[in-house]
């Protein structure tokens, strides 16, 4: 029986940032990725973020769009099993970023994360492993 | 925002109003009582005037001015009191009435110590001529009629005068200190203001930042070759990333007791230099 392949969710509204991504993490990573762009695209695509190891979630997502903890809680609700990190761009005292600190057992990545950080966050899939830059 | 002074300073000036008119109407009452009993009413009328009239010149509202008295109508209102009352205690002193003398010129120099206009020029010279004009009236008096007010004078007057003075010297720190922290708050609230839109903005930078950092890292795992040019990327990154970790003081989850804080451009510099050798 062989092993499966990790998948890597990421839930990224920035189109160039997605790509980048989803470039450097095919070449550096043997995992299969998902990236979607919106709470909508994630909704259309449920069964495929659902089925991921890891999720990498922006915390904004855009302007009048659900944000990244509306993304985790739909995560939550539905079963999903693997380890959470949220990404962001914004201070930690931004709103959405406060209520993000303060789940438990989920870790923020801020951007721009080191690709050694991002990749060790990646592969450790700990919920543990906290990167604060 | 914080109000300015002529704002804050209202509260301050509705009192001196409300006191004015009070000292206004307790005097006119005493000039009406001194009439009763057959006295002279002419310097408690005299006060009762002067009082209503700087009440009356500081009913208008001026914001934006700091006072609410022009100085030339204070310094106007001042002569005109000192005349009257020079008239009424010479007028007074020479019939054979009881009375204490000076009262008017001591409760005026009080009054202008807690009005008398911020301008120190002109505070002072108020102040000083309170003193100096009790002096030259009583020694205008021929030495029996000094003889007969008693040794109190001019020496009590002049006591109230150089309370009058503690007074304003007080006043005058405090409405230095007011403007200085007026000054301070308005620089507090423009760096808020700026800081409050860096860090609100900061994704803008981040994010890009971020996208930069993944494509850098995969041309060079594509082409080991330009690492060297990379690397010249990778440093200014470094930078950037510095600049705005700095600016991310202005996180409010920051302590900055633990933090190396510029406080100056040239702090920033100097600080940004250390980071980036």
């Amino acid at each position: 029986m062989s092993a499966r392949t990790k998948k890597v969710l990421i839930l990224e509204d920035d189109c160039d940032l997605a790509a980048s991504y989803q470039m450097i993490l095919s070449l550096m990573l043997p995992h299969q990725l998902s990236v979607l762009h919106d709470m909508k695209e994630m909704l259309a695509n449920s069964e495929d973020a659902l089925d991921c190891d890891v999720a990498l979630i922006d915390v904004d997502l855009g302007h009048n769009q659900p944000t990244g903890l509306q993304a985790y809680q739909w995560l939550c609700e539905n079963g999903f099993k693997g380890s959470i990190f949220f990404v962001t761009g914004h201070a930690r005292t931004h709103p959405v970023v406060v209520e993000a600190v303060e789940l438990n057992g989920v870790s923020l990545l801020q951007k721009p994360v080191e690709l050694d950080r991002l990749i060790e966050a990646i592969n450790s899939g700990n919920k543990n492993v906290a990167v604060h830059s | 925002m914080s109000p300015s002074i002529p704002e804050r300073n209202q509260p301050m000036w509705r009192t001196t109003r409300t006191l004015c008119a009070i000292t206004a109407s307790t005097f006119l009452l005493a000039a009406v009582i001194s009439v009763a009993m057959g006295k002279s009413p002419v310097e408690h009328l005299s006060i009762a005037i002067f009082s209503g009239l700087l009440g009356l010149a500081m009913r208008k509202e001026r914001p934006g001015v700091g006072i609410a008295i022009p100085n030339f109508i204070f310094l106007l209102l001042v002569t005109i009191g000192q005349v009257v009352m020079w008239n009424s205690n010479e007028h007074i002193v020479h019939t054979e009435k009881i009375f204490e003398i000076f009262t008017g010129y001591r409760i005026t120099a009080l009054v202008i110590g807690l009005l008398a206009p911020p301008v120190q020029w002109l505070g002072w010279v108020v102040i000083a001529t309170t003193g100096v004009v009790p002096i030259l009236h009583f020694y205008s008096w021929s030495p029996l009629l000094r003889a007969q007010i008693g040794l109190q004078e001019p020496w009590m007057t002049l006591m109230y005068v150089t309370v009058s003075g503690i007074l304003y010297s007080f006043r005058s720190n405090q409405l230095r200190i007011e403007r200085k922290s007026a000054s301070l708050q308005q620089r507090v609230e423009m760096l808020q203001r700026f800081t409050h839109i860096v860090v609100n903005t900061q994704h803008h930078i981040n994010t890009p930042l971020q996208t930069i950092e993944n494509s850098v890292s995969a041309i060079r795992k594509k082409d080991p070759e330009l690492s060297s040019t990379l690397t010249l990327i990778d440093r200014s990154i470094n930078r950037i990333r510095n600049v705005m970790n700095m600016f991310s003081l202005a996180d409010t989850n920051r302590v900055w007791k633990e933090e190396i804080a510029p406080v100056s451009s040239e702090e920033f510099e100097k600080l940004i230099h250390e980071l980036n050798p």
